[in-house]
């Protein structure tokens, strides 16, 4: 300080710490920035999952990545061995609800029953025996880890997780 | 709850960053920079609002950002430490006429940006008549001429 006549609180260590602080910070930044175009944050190739049951009637596209109050879509393909006598019975566990309100639904079902444990949405198919497809668009009120449980009729379930950001 | 967090969370998002840019990001207002202010300022505020657009929750993130301002500035005066790692401190760019390259290449000054400063605030017209200048915590450029 008295190098100089300055009057002047300089700390030039000091300085060069924080130089390399800001040199990491806008790597750490720069690291966000590609993982968030991957779709580490949502949206994006590492984000879009499928999960399907283990005898292969039910499979779902969905993604793993997503921000709280965004709408996030879940595509429900349902196989042809899952849709007897024509109507398709998804069933989505009341846990996994609690967590998301249900913007929409393509096609809207046909009815809906609930319990205490679950909500099974009730579509009809054109034809017995037929491959289906329906999309649920969900809006996350929550965010952290949350566990989907989903079942088609009696057909084993498909189970698959999803991360949500703040 | 849930607006009081919002709003420190950004806040403390905010110091983050703009720390880390350093301190020449907006100290010189260029037309993009407004532009980027506003941008930055728009993005900011849905993070904080969210979906309520209610007059409590309008005034529970002011009171809560100015709180933290107000706690900050407080813990900045009581403590040097505090008040060097959130605001840095001055440095001395130019000595004697000499340019200080090290540091101004660190602080992504040139001597444009000195030159400049040293005609807009003393009429100086070469950096050897330039005695000090110093990179202010404030991101502005003083200038002291030789005498």
């Amino acid at each position: 300080m008295s190098r100089h006549g300055l009057q002047l609180n300089e700390d030039v260590p000091f300085q060069r710490r924080v130089w390399r602080i800001q040199r990491i910070g806008w790597m750490a930044m720069a690291g966000l920035l590609l993982a968030a175009l991957s779709g580490v944050f949502g949206q994006g190739w590492l984000s879009d999952e499928t999960a399907a049951n283990s005898s292969g009637t039910l499979w779902i596209d969905y993604e793993r990545f997503g921000r709280w109050e965004s709408t996030l879509a879940l595509r429900v393909h349902v196989g042809s061995g899952a849709s007897p006598n024509g109507t398709v019975r998804i069933r989505l566990d009341q846990d996994y609800l609690s967590n998301l309100q249900i913007e929409g639904m393509m096609p809207e079902p046909d009815s809906t029953e609930t319990s205490a444990t679950a909500v099974t949405y009730v579509f009809r198919t054109t034809d017995a025996d037929q491959q289906a497809v329906i999309t649920l668009y969900t809006k996350m009120k929550r965010f952290g880890v949350f566990t989907a449980n989903i079942q088609a009729g009696g057909e084993p379930p498909v189970s698959f997780r999803q991360i949500i950001y703040p | 709850m849930e607006t009081v967090l919002r709003a420190t969370a950004v806040y403390l998002i905010l110091v983050l960053v703009f720390r880390l840019a350093g301190r020449r990001t907006f100290a010189q207002m260029t037309n993009f920079d407004l532009i980027l202010l506003l941008i930055i300022s728009e993005a900011s505020q849905n993070a904080m609002t969210g979906n309520d657009y209610s007059i409590t929750n309008g005034f529970f993130i002011i009171v809560t950002l100015v709180g933290i301002d107000v706690g900050l500035s407080l813990w900045k005066q009581h403590s040097p430490r505090v008040q060097r790692w959130l605001d840095g401190l001055p440095m001395i760019v130019v000595e004697d006429g000499r340019l200080l390259k090290d540091r101004m290449d660190h602080c992504r000054l040139d001597e444009d940006d000195i030159l400049s400063a040293a005609r807009e605030r003393q009429g100086l017209e070469r950096v050897d008549q330039i005695k000090y200048a110093v990179l202010e915590t404030s991101g502005g450029i003083s200038i002291i001429p030789k005498q």
